[in-house]
C-alpha cells in the first residue's frame, strides 16, 4: 500500500516522491517515532509532576478550603477597615472611651487575621484530599500541555524545516545535480514544492504523531474547534512562508560556504524568540510581528481585537484575525516565489526585475501605513483613558509609527540595492550587446534610451533605485502636508514643514549614495565584488557615526559636523536653514560625481575589443 | 527547409567578462545527423553545448531547435523534452538504486505508466545495465556510471542529443561499449550533438563535424566532404619481387603523386589522386605487367591528421 502511495505521489510530484524515497527508511523513521514519543512524554509528565498529592498547601489555587478562608479574611479586613475610619473620626471628637474600645477590637481582629494566615500558609497545612479541585487542575493543565506542545510544533517545523531545507539545497548545488532539475520539463513551483513537502518529512512525521495528544490536550482544555484549527491553518501558512524564504536564501551564493544552514535557521530562531515574547505595537511593525505564528500560543487569539488597518477592525473576529494571518503570509511568500522563479532557472538572474520592485515597494508601503493608521486610544492605560494626558488623537499613532516607517524603509531599501543591482557580467552585456538583443517587446520603445535603464534588469540600478524612493517617499510627503494643514500635534509640525522636506531630501540623497557606490563596486573585476559592495556601503554608514560618537562630539555640540554625517537629521534641531541647504548642496555634489564615474565606466565596458585597442586601453 | 535542420544558430555569442568564449557562431545541423565538435581545451565547445541545452544563456544570437526559437527568459517545456544533454561532469545521486535513478527522472520527463516501466526496462538492457538495476549507484564503476548518465539522458526518448565529452576517463572497453550505444541511437534517428577529444571515435561515429577554436566554428562540413578536400588517398603496395620493378610502374601512372619506401622492404606507400575505379585500373595495370603484388591495400588519411594539417594550433 505504502509502494502504491508513492508511486502516486510520484506521478503527481516527481520530486516528493524522490525526497520521500531517501528519507523515509526503518531507523529514521523509527528514530522520529522514538523522539516524537519522548517529547510527548516528557511534557505530559513534566505537567503531572505538579499533581495535587495529599501534601497540597492549603494555599494552593486548586484547594477549595482556600476560598473558604480566603473569604473569612476578607471580612476581617473589611472590618479592619471600618473601624480603622471609626478610629480617624473619633479621634477628632476626643471620645477616648471609645476609641480604646476600638482599639481593643482592633488588636483582636488582627490577631484572628495572622491566625488565619499562620494556618493558612503554614508549612504544615495540606489541603484535605477531597477538598482539592481536579477537575479545574486538569482544565488548565491540559492548556499548559497545548500550549507547549504548541510551541514545540512551531520552533521543530520552522527552525529544523529551514535547516533542513537549505542544507539540502546547498548540498545539490554544491554536487551539481541541480542543474539537472532546472533542465528538467519540470516547472520550478513542481520541483520546489516537492522540496518544501519532501525534504522535512520526518520533521512532518514527528509532529503528525504529536497531533492527537495536542488535539486531546486542547479538547480537553475547553478550546473551540475553530480555536484549534485556526491555530493549524496558522502554522501551515507560516511553514508555507518560512520554507519559501529557506529556498530563497539557499540560492544565493555566500562568502561563507558551509554556514548557510546555520545562518539561516538560526535567523529563524532568533526571529521566533524575539517575536514570542513582542505584543503587536499597533503600528507600522506589526506586520512583521504577524509573521510569527508564535502569537497564537498566547491563550486565545481575542486579544487581537484592537487590531485594525486603514481604520478597518481586522482582529473584532477570529475570522478577521485569520484573514489577517493569511493574507499577510500570502503576500510576502508571493513575493519570496517570484524571486525564487527567477532565480530557479538562471541562479545568475537578478532576484527581482526592475518592475517587480516598484510593485514590492509599493505593496511594502501599503502594508506599513495601513497598520499605521490605528485608533489609538489602545495606547491609553484603562487607569489613564480619562486623563488629559491620553490624547484620542489621529496623529498618535503616525508619531508612534514614524520612525519604526524609516527604519524599515532603510532596511528594505538597503536590501533591494542588493537585489535589484546587476552584477559586472550582466551590466557588461547590457552596455555591449543591447543593441543586439532588443527582444520585439522592446522594439516599440528603442528609441527611447531611459526605459532600459527603468524597466531592463540588465541595466544600472541607479534609476530604478530612485524611483523606489520616491514611491517610499510619497506618503512621507503627504503625512507633511496633511500634518501642517489640519495642524496635528505631530513633531513634524514641531521642526518646520521646510526642515522637514529638507530631512526628505538628505534621505533620498543618502540612499542613492548608497545605490550608487553599491552598484559601482559590483562592476570591480575582482570576484569578491558583493563582499566589497556591502563593506564600503557599511562603512559609509556606520563610520562617520562612530567616529563622531567615539570623538564625543554630539549633534548639539557640533550640528556642522553631524549633517555631513550619515545621521544629518539628528542634528536639523541644533541647525538654521541655509546650513542645513549647504550640507544637502554639497552631498548632491557627490551623488552627481559618483553617477559620472558610473556612467563613464558603463560606457568603458560597452566599449568594443577594437575601440579599446585603438584608444590603446 | 529550416525544419529540417535539429539546430541553427545565428551569431551565438556568449562573453565571460571581457574573454569572448564563443564568437558569432553560425551553426546548421541536419535532423538525423551525428555532428561531431572538436577542438583544443577552452575553444568553447564546452559553453555552445550548454547554450544549446538551455544551462546557459547566450550573450547574443539566436538558437532554434527544430525550427522554435530558445528564448532564455521562457520555460521552454516543450523543447526540453526534446533534448537529452549529457555534461562532462555526470553527477548522481549516489544512495538511490539504478532503478529508482531513472524511474525518477523518467518521472520528472512526464513519462506515464505503462510507458515508464517498458521505457526503464529497454534503457536498461541498452546501457547493459539491467542485472545492476537494484543496486545503489555508489557500488557501480566509472564506466557504468557514464552509461548510466547516458540513461538518463535518453529515458525520454529525445530527438536531439548533446553529449559533451561523453567518453572522456572511461578505460577501452568502455569507450568501445559507449561507442556501440551511440550507434545504436544514431540507427534509431536521433540527432547526435557530440564534442570529444577522441578523433577515432569521433570518426567512427559522425556524419559531419565542426571544429572550434579560439571561440570561432572554423570548419564545419560532412566528414566526406573533408575527406575529399583535405584527406589524401593511400594504398600501401607489397610486392614479392623486385621493388625497382614496381617503382618503375607506379612512375608512369599519371594519378600517383609521390611514393615513400616503408620500413619493410617490399612495401610502398603510394598517395594516390584518382578514385576507387582509378585505383582498380592500377592494380589491374600492375598485375598485367607481371609484378606479384602480395598486399594492395587502399586507405585514406585520418581525422586527426586531416585535424593538424588544417594548422589550427590555439593552445589547450
Amino acid at each position: 500500500m505504502i509502494v502504491n502511495l508513492i508511486d502516486k505521489i510520484g506521478d503527481w510530484n516527481p520530486q516528493l516522491m524522490r525526497e520521500i524515497q531517501g528519507r523515509l527508511k526503518v531507523i529514521p523513521v523509527a528514530l522520529t517515532c522514538f523522539l516524537s514519543f519522548l517529547t510527548q512524554l516528557v511534557i505530559f509528565l513534566y505537567q503531572l509532576r505538579e499533581f495535587p498529592g495529599d501534601k497540597y498547601p492549603l494555599s494552593g489555587t486548586y484547594c477549595l478550603e482556600y476560598s473558604v478562608y480566603q473569604q473569612q479574611l476578607e471580612q476581617i479586613s473589611q472590618k479592619i477597615d471600618q473601624l480603622n475610619r471609626e478610629i480617624a473620626f473619633l479621634k477628632n471628637t476626643k471620645n477616648l472611651e471609645r476609641v480604646s474600645e476600638i482599639t481593643q477590637q482592633l488588636t483582636q481582629l488582627h490577631a484572628q487575621q495572622q491566625q488565619i494566615d499562620n494556618y493558612l500558609y503554614g508549612s504544615n497545612q495540606f489541603c484535605p484530599l477531597d477538598r482539592i479541585n481536579i477537575q479545574l487542575w486538569w482544565l488548565e493543565h491540559w492548556h499548559y500541555i497545548f500550549i507547549s506542545l504548541s510551541i514545540v510544533f512551531v520552533f521543530t517545523l520552522l527552525v529544523a524545516g529551514t535547516y533542513l531545507l537549505i542544507n539540502n539545497l546547498a548540498q545539490e548545488e554544491h554536487r551539481g545535480t541541480l542543474n539537472f532539475l532546472r533542465l528538467s520539463p519540470q516547472s520550478e513551483a513542481s520541483i520546489l514544492i516537492g522540496k518544501m513537502l519532501g525534504v522535512p518529512i520526518l520533521v512532518y512525521l514527528a509532529i503528525a504523531i504529536a497531533i492527537p495528544l495536542h488535539l486531546w490536550a486542547a479538547r480537553s482544555a475547553h478550546l473551540s474547534w475553530s480555536h484549534i484549527f485556526s491555530f493549524y491553518i496558522v502554522l501551515i501558512a507560516s511553514c508555507c512562508f518560512f520554507y519559501s524564504a529557506a529556498l530563497l536564501f539557499s540560492f544565493f551564493r555566500f562568502f561563507w560556504n558551509g554556514l548557510e544552514p546555520f545562518l539561516g535557521s538560526g535567523a529563524v530562531l532568533i526571529f521566533l524568540i524575539v517575536t514570542t515574547n513582542l505584543a503587536l505595537r499597533n503600528s507600522a511593525i506589526d506586520w512583521l510581528i504577524l509573521l510569527s505564528p508564535s502569537i497564537i500560543f498566547r491563550e486565545k487569539i481575542l486579544f487581537l481585537e484592537n487590531l485594525q488597518f486603514f481604520y478597518f477592525p481586522v482582529g473584532r473576529n477570529l475570522l478577521g484575525v485569520l484573514a489577517v494571518y493569511l493574507l499577510n503570509y500570502s503576500l510576502w511568500t508571493y513575493w519570496i516565489w517570484q524571486g525564487l522563479k527567477r532565480i530557479f532557472q538562471k541562479p545568475n538572474a537578478m532576484v527581482l526585475g526592475k518592475g517587480q520592485s516598484y510593485l514590492l515597494t509599493t505593496c511594502l508601503q501599503v502594508i506599513m501605513w495601513g497598520f499605521t493608521c490605528q485608533d489609538l486610544k489602545i495606547y491609553c492605560h484603562e487607569w489613564y483613558r480619562y486623563s488629559p494626558d491620553c490624547l484620542h488623537e489621529i496623529s498618535f499613532s503616525f508619531e508612534e509609527s514614524f520612525p519604526l516607517i524609516v527604519f524599515l524603509n532603510i532596511v528594505f531599501l538597503l536590501g533591494l540595492i542588493f537585489v535589484i543591482s546587476p552584477r559586472r557580467q550582466a551590466v557588461l552585456d547590457w552596455a555591449r550587446y543591447r543593441h543586439q538583443n532588443i527582444s520585439h517587446s522592446r522594439l516599440v520603445w528603442r528609441n527611447i534610451w531611459w526605459q532600459d535603464w527603468i524597466w531592463f534588469e540588465k541595466s544600472p540600478s541607479v534609476v530604478a533605485m530612485a524611483i523606489n524612493l520616491i514611491i517610499t517617499t510619497i506618503p512621507f510627503l503627504i503625512l507633511i502636508v496633511v500634518a501642517a494643514i489640519l495642524n496635528w500635534n505631530l513633531w513634524l509640525n514641531k521642526i518646520g514643514q521646510d526642515k522637514a522636506i529638507l530631512a526628505v531630501a538628505f534621505y533620498i540623497t543618502w540612499m542613492m549614495i548608497y545605490a550608487t557606490l553599491a552598484q559601482r563596486m559590483l562592476l570591480l573585476k575582482t570576484p569578491k565584488r558583493s563582499l566589497w559592495a556591502i563593506a564600503s556601503v557599511a562603512m559609509v554608514i556606520f563610520l562617520p557615526i562612530i567616529l563622531l560618537t567615539v570623538l564625543g562630539i554630539k549633534p548639539s555640540k557640533a550640528p556642522i559636523l553631524w549633517l555631513f554625517s550619515t545621521f544629518p537629521w539628528s542634528a536639523f534641531k541644533d541647525s538654521t536653514t541655509p546650513t542645513i541647504f549647504i550640507a544637502l548642496f554639497v552631498q548632491l555634489s557627490i551623488l552627481i560625481l559618483l553617477n559620472l564615474e558610473l556612467l563613464r565606466q558603463v560606457r568603458l565596458s560597452g566599449e568594443s575589443a577594437t575601440k579599446a585597442l585603438l584608444a590603446k586601453r | 527547409m529550416v525544419k529540417d535542420l535539429a539546430i541553427r544558430t545565428c551569431g551565438l555569442l556568449k562573453q565571460f567578462d571581457k574573454h569572448i568564449a564563443v564568437n558569432k557562431v553560425d551553426l546548421e545541423i541536419s535532423a538525423g545527423e551525428v555532428y561531431g565538435l572538436i577542438g583544443p581545451n577552452g575553444a568553447g565547445k564546452t559553453t555552445l553545448i550548454r547554450m544549446l541545452a538551455t544551462a546557459e544563456e547566450p550573450t547574443a544570437g539566436e538558437i532554434y531547435i527544430f525550427g522554435h526559437p530558445l528564448h532564455g527568459d521562457r520555460n521552454n517545456f516543450h523543447l526540453k523534452r526534446c533534448l537529452g544533454y549529457l555534461p562532462d561532469n555526470y553527477p548522481l545521486y549516489e544512495e538511490l538504486t539504478v532503478w529508482e535513478y531513472l524511474d525518477y527522472f523518467a518521472r520528472l520527463y512526464r513519462l506515464q505508466q505503462p510507458h515508464r516501466h517498458r521505457r526503464l526496462h529497454e534503457v536498461l538492457e541498452l546501457i547493459q545495465l539491467a542485472n545492476k538495476r537494484n543496486c545503489l549507484i555508489s557500488t557501480l564503476s566509472r564506466g557504468m556510471k557514464q552509461r548510466l548518465s547516458l540513461a538518463r539522458t535518453i529515458i525520454h526518448e529525445p530527438i536531439l542529443l548533446l553529449l559533451d565529452e561523453p567518453v572522456s576517463g572511461l578505460d577501452p572497453i568502455a569507450r568501445t561499449q559507449f561507442r556501440e550505444i551511440i550507434k545504436l541511437l544514431r540507427e534509431v534517428g536521433m540527432t547526435i550533438f557530440i564534442s570529444s577529444h577522441v578523433l577515432s571515435d569521433l570518426e567512427q561515429l559522425c556524419t559531419s563535424v565542426g571544429i572550434m577554436e579560439f571561440g570561432y566554428l572554423v570548419e564545419s562540413a560532412p566528414l566526406e566532404q573533408l575527406y575529399q578536400r583535405l584527406a589524401h588517398q593511400q594504398i600501401l603496395i607489397s610486392t614479392l619481387g623486385k621493388q625497382e620493378e614496381l617503382l618503375e610502374e607506379l612512375k608512369n601512372h599519371p594519378l600517383v603523386k609521390s611514393w615513400e619506401v616503408t620500413n619493410s622492404k617490399n612495401t610502398i606507400k603510394v598517395d594516390f589522386s584518382g578514385n576507387q575505379e582509378d585505383c582498380a585500373n592500377l592494380l589491374r595495370s600492375l598485375v598485367q605487367a607481371n609484378i606479384p603484388i602480395t598486399q594492395f591495400h587502399y586507405t585514406q588519411e585520418d581525422l586527426e591528421t586531416v585535424f593538424l594539417k588544417l594548422g589550427h594550433k590555439q593552445a589547450s
